[in-house]
């Protein structure tokens, strides 16, 4: 074809796809549910509601639509919903917070979803309303689950679900390595686990610095509990980015095992084959909440009530539990998340989805110490876990496997699983963390302890030999 | 006068490249040097050079540049010398294709080369159903980061290898056979120094690509200094300062290398034929093209088996434990065009890509006008300006704009949690900006300037001869520098991520981002190969536009 004939062709082309592209007026299409059943609009003169959250579509959507119609049923008009998507926990947090910067209110009602710890910021800042919630919903919610208080004394959160920590696994990939099923966290920390498990990153993570302070508090004390922690990242082949992709990571082979939330290892075995299984840690989990709040300054106080009394009622904690299309469940998605009343355990027994188990049995006599949880989460695991093992990859790597090689002898051990000397106790360790908001301490800390842990790791390779 | 209106325009146009990109970055720069607290500090800095991890980061992220560099240089030039000395059926099918590596989407790209590299993934399974045993891909090696990295970024190297092989002079090559040299010490003694400027102009820009990038060593698991600031900004380091110096450090180094690469490479006319020199490649017959299309064919297969995951998994019903999906379906394709989470996104892109695509047309035409055709002062200042959008990080400049919308400050209402939709669309504009400037400036090169002298001559104004004489004679490379930026833009993924926070303002790869980390990652993949699609499509046509001249793009 002739140059000049060709660049016009070529020419129309591209304007034909920058026509389609300006024209944009290709209408968006209204967020709407799926085509089975699908979610009307409310009509406008129903009452609002405006809500943020990290929960996915699908609870959102099963909670919209059994709240619509039960608000339908028992005051006799439909709600509109406003889902206000601004991404993860900690986006939602860091969003609210800022619009009460200038203002009394943040044009939000209701915060649903997010730790425990988001909800307490919050709270601690006079951001959150009591919720003042009916007297028999109240009486039928545990105070505390395993030590863990399940809801804000003064009334400004409550769990609206629980979740646990427990080790995910591919059946799969264990066979082909011979391994055995993991079923306690010291099974993590095993020789032949070595470069067979994955864990997240602390400093990229808030689920995974509960799960580490979680393994941290199944142990006897502060110092074991931390050399149980650097024998399982030493056992670490990666350490991932985020929670799920630790799951992503055992599901697809790379791995053999390593730690999830429930919820994330439920979903997953349940999209995808029998090769996945999940293990809760007998005796030592923690069951945490999954807060609800009401937002000062809600411009839309009566209808968020009902809402989140909705959600902490029987009818509203059955969406999270039952198989989608049974009676009482949801419409069309399995949630596969923990409900927080005992009664809906006892009485829907057998109905649950399979996974699921009962927090109340599981919980032993394990007692969480909230208090120190609390600091260190917020503190001290991610800096000291950059410090010990993501800053110093390749040493851990070899300083574990020289222990490993030597049969784990108990002084080589010690010396491989040393604190430093700031954090040589828990009450040292507690007070350290505390100093730790100030950035230049901050940073000051953090190069001495990857000094301090790179030293060590070269002095275990010297003692044994290597 | 002429020269007053030029600087206006240069004026208008440096206005642009300021506020669009110098400002972002400088606001980000500052970030470096000032604590929480709101005083000047340099304890940033401090903690980047006292502490050893970090120092360590850099050097592997020098050390894969050079690597990369090296590796995609010793891939590519044999392949290009392959091209330009034989003529045999398919050329040019496989010079398009030649690109292919270059247009692996984010994100599910990665995830594909995650799920299908796993110790028992499908990879090894295949290797061990054919007895071998499995390799360790993801190990966090620094051997796989270059490998995977040479076979991403080696077209780059083979455009310009091609570019500059065309603008040899072959009266060069017969002289020297013609004095009794052989083939490779022609090759040696000629062909090389001539063609050396371009492959290092070239080498330059995947030298600070390599440098720079991020995606690769994230998924591999392997720490370059870009990984490390990702992973601060995501830890919540919004605010810390360390983090801000090491953004600080990277675009030191890049700024200094690329602007080294320039200095030392980038002067002379762009790499592409405009000086009609016969073609002196050789028919070469069954048995040859077969060898040729092997040798092509099997490193072009090499660096796409992540777009082959992709596009299985867009059609694969379930995919967890064997070596090729358990079934197929085109329901996630459906879905993307049904879901609105999935048609609203694409909607949204299209109009952000289009509209900064319009504003790069303009603004590359104006800067490629000044640099080529007029004698403006600091006119070579505009050009490197506008070629540093890319050595810098992307997150660089996303962050910078969050800065510049920051909560509280006068241009909030243009930020991420009220309508980005503006700021998208400059952002997205300002990092193209570079291929339509190179675009343009290399089509002014070749078209000489008596036409347009001669047009003023007969009466004509300024403005109209560049219309009427100039425009028409550059078009193709408008054409290509506009249509590579529009797909470019549509798979941006670092403003789309850090800018767009509100659902409804979602880009496409926000929304691939997002499907990426579920389960069955299908839906995200049926949008990456569409994505895959649409920049196969861009890629072919600029290069049938442009041809060789396609080098002139991708280079300092």
């Amino acid at each position: 074809m002739q140059g000049t004939a060709r660049t016009v062709l070529l020419g129309l082309v591209a304007a034909g796809l920058f026509a389609l592209a300006a024209a944009g007026g290709c209408s968006k299409k209204a967020e709407e549910a799926d085509e089975a059943a699908p979610l009307p609009s409310a009509p406008p003169e129903s009452p609002e509601l405006v809500l943020v959250s990290p929960h996915n579509r699908e609870i959102e959507e099963e909670f919209e639509r059994a709240f619509r119609l039960w608000h339908q049923r028992n005051h006799g008009s439909d709600v509109r919903f406003d889902w206000r998507d601004v991404g993860g926990t900690t986006t939602c947090t860091d969003f609210l917070i800022s619009q009460y910067a200038r203002s009394e209110s943040s044009g939000v009602d209701v915060y649903f979803g997010g730790g425990a710890p988001d909800h307490r910021r919050l709270a601690g800042r006079g951001l959150l309303l009591p919720a003042r919630l009916p007297e028999e919903v109240l009486r039928s919610l545990p105070e505390t689950i395993g030590g863990i208080r399940q809801y804000d004394p003064r009334g400004r959160w409550h769990g609206a679900a629980v979740s646990c920590f427990g080790i995910f696994y591919n059946k799969r990939m264990l066979a082909m390595w011979k391994l055995r099923a993991p079923k306690t966290w010291d099974d993590l920390a095993r020789p032949e686990m070595f470069q067979r498990i994955a864990a997240a990153d602390a400093t990229q993570s808030g689920s995974a610095r509960a799960a580490y302070e979680m393994i941290l508090q199944s142990a006897a004390d502060w110092p074991t509990g931390w050399r149980k922690l650097l024998m399982i990242w030493g056992n670490c082949r990666r350490f991932t980015d985020g929670a799920s992709d630790v799951v992503n990571d055992v599901t697809s082979g790379d791995v053999a095992a390593g730690a999830a939330i429930d919820f994330y290892a439920y979903k997953r075995m349940a999209g995808g084959g029998g090769d996945l299984g999940f293990a809760i840690v007998p005796g030592t989990t923690a069951f945490t909440p999954d807060p609800i709040s009401l937002m000062k300054g809600a411009p839309h106080e009566t209808v968020a009530r009902r809402f989140m009394a909705f959600v902490l009622s029987v009818e509203g904690q059955q969406l999270w539990c039952l198989p989608p299309g049974v009676e009482g469940g949801p419409a069309r998605h399995a949630l596969y998340r923990q409900p927080i009343r005992p009664d809906v355990y006892r009485d829907q027994a057998g109905r649950m989805l399979d996974v699921l188990v009962d927090p109340f049995e599981h919980v032993g006599s394990f007692q969480y110490d909230e208090q120190a949880a609390s600091v260190r989460i917020g503190r001290l695991i991610a800096p000291l876990m950059q410090a010990a093992a993501l800053d110093n990859k390749e040493s851990l790597r070899r300083a574990w496997k020289a222990v490993l090689d030597a049969g784990r002898p108990k002084a080589l051990l010690g010396r491989f699983g040393a604190l430093p000397p700031d954090l040589a106790d828990e009450q040292k360790a507690l007070a350290t963390a505390r100093t730790l908001s100030d950035t230049a301490a901050r940073l000051a800390a953090l190069r001495r302890w990857q000094a301090f842990f790179a030293r060590q790791y070269e002095g275990v390779l010297e003692s044994a030999g290597r | 006068m002429r020269q007053r209106r030029h600087y206006i325009l240069a004026g208008l146009c440096a206005a642009y490249v300021a506020v669009a990109f110098a400002l972002p970055v400088g606001l980000s720069v500052v970030r470096g040097f000032v604590d929480a607290q709101g005083r000047w500090t340099l304890a940033g800095l401090e903690h980047f050079f006292s502490y050893p991890p970090l120092a360590d980061s850099m050097l592997n992220a020098l050390k894969v540049a050079v690597a990369t560099t090296v590796g995609a240089m010793a891939l590519a030039l044999p392949l290009a010398v392959l091209a330009d000395r034989y003529r045999f059926a398919g050329r040019g099918v496989i010079s398009a294709l030649i690109l292919v590596p270059l247009i692996l989407p984010p994100f599910v790209g990665a995830v594909a080369m995650r799920k299908l590299l796993a110790l028992g993934g499908p990879v090894n399974q295949a290797f061990a159903w054919l007895g071998l045993g499995p390799v360790d891909f993801l190990g966090g090696g620094f051997a796989a980061v270059v490998i995977l990295e040479v076979l991403h970024l080696y077209p780059i190297m083979y455009l310009n290898a091609s570019a500059a092989l065309a603008n040899v002079d072959p009266a060069m090559t017969e002289a020297a056979r013609n004095l009794g040299a052989g083939r490779w010490r022609t090759f040696r003694r000629v062909t090389l120094p001539l063609i050396r400027p371009g492959l290092f102009a070239g080498g330059t820009l995947v030298f600070v690509w390599s440098f720079t990038e991020m995606g690769t060593p994230l998924v591999i698991g392997y720490d370059v200094l870009a990984t490390k600031i990702y992973k601060h900004l995501m830890a919540g380091g919004e605010g810390r300062v360390e983090t801000f110096a090491m953004v600080v450090v990277m675009l030191v180094s890049a700024a200094a290398l690329y602007a080294t690469g320039k200095l030392l490479f980038g002067r002379g006319a762009a790499a592409g034929g405009g000086r009609g020199t016969a073609s002196t490649a050789r028919r070469v017959g069954p048995l040859g093209t077969a060898l040729i299309w092997t040798v092509f064919g099997a490193v072009t297969l090499l660096a796409v088996f992540p777009h082959v995951g992709v596009v299985l998994w867009s059609v694969a019903t379930e995919w967890t434990g064997t070596i090729l999906p358990e079934g197929y379906t085109l329901a996630h394709f459906r879905e993307v065009f049904e879901k609105a989470q999935t048609w609203n996104s694409i909607v949204n892109s299209l109009r952000y890509a289009s509209a900064a695509t319009a504003i790069d047309v303009l603004v590359g035409l104006a800067i490629a006008y000044l640099v080529v055709r007029t004698r403006v002062r600091g006119r070579t200042l505009l050009d490197t300006a506008a070629m540093l959008p890319l050595a810098v990080p992307g997150l660089v400049i996303a962050m910078g704009y969050v800065a510049l919308t920051a909560r509280g400050g006068p241009l909030e209402f243009l930020g991420p949690g009220k309508d980005p939709t503006a700021i998208l669309i400059i952002a997205y504009s300002v990092r193209r900006l570079p291929y339509m400037v190179r675009a343009v400036s290399a089509g002014l090169q070749q078209t000489p300037v008596v036409l347009e002298e001669a047009a003023r001559n007969l009466g004509a104004s300024p403005l109209r001869s560049v219309w009427r004489i100039t425009v028409p004679l550059v078009a193709a490379n408008i054409l290509a520098g506009a249509i590579l930026a529009f797909s470019f833009a549509m798979l941006e993924v670092s403003d789309s991520l850090v800018l767009a926070q509100t659902r409804d303002a979602y880009p496409i790869t926000k929304v691939i981002y997002e499907l990426s980390s579920q389960a069955h990652p299908g839906r995200a993949a049926a949008m990456g190969a569409l994505g895959m699609a649409l920049l196969t499509c861009t890629l072919v046509v600029t290069n049938l536009l442009l041809g060789k001249r396609l080098g002139a793009m991708f280079r300092v």
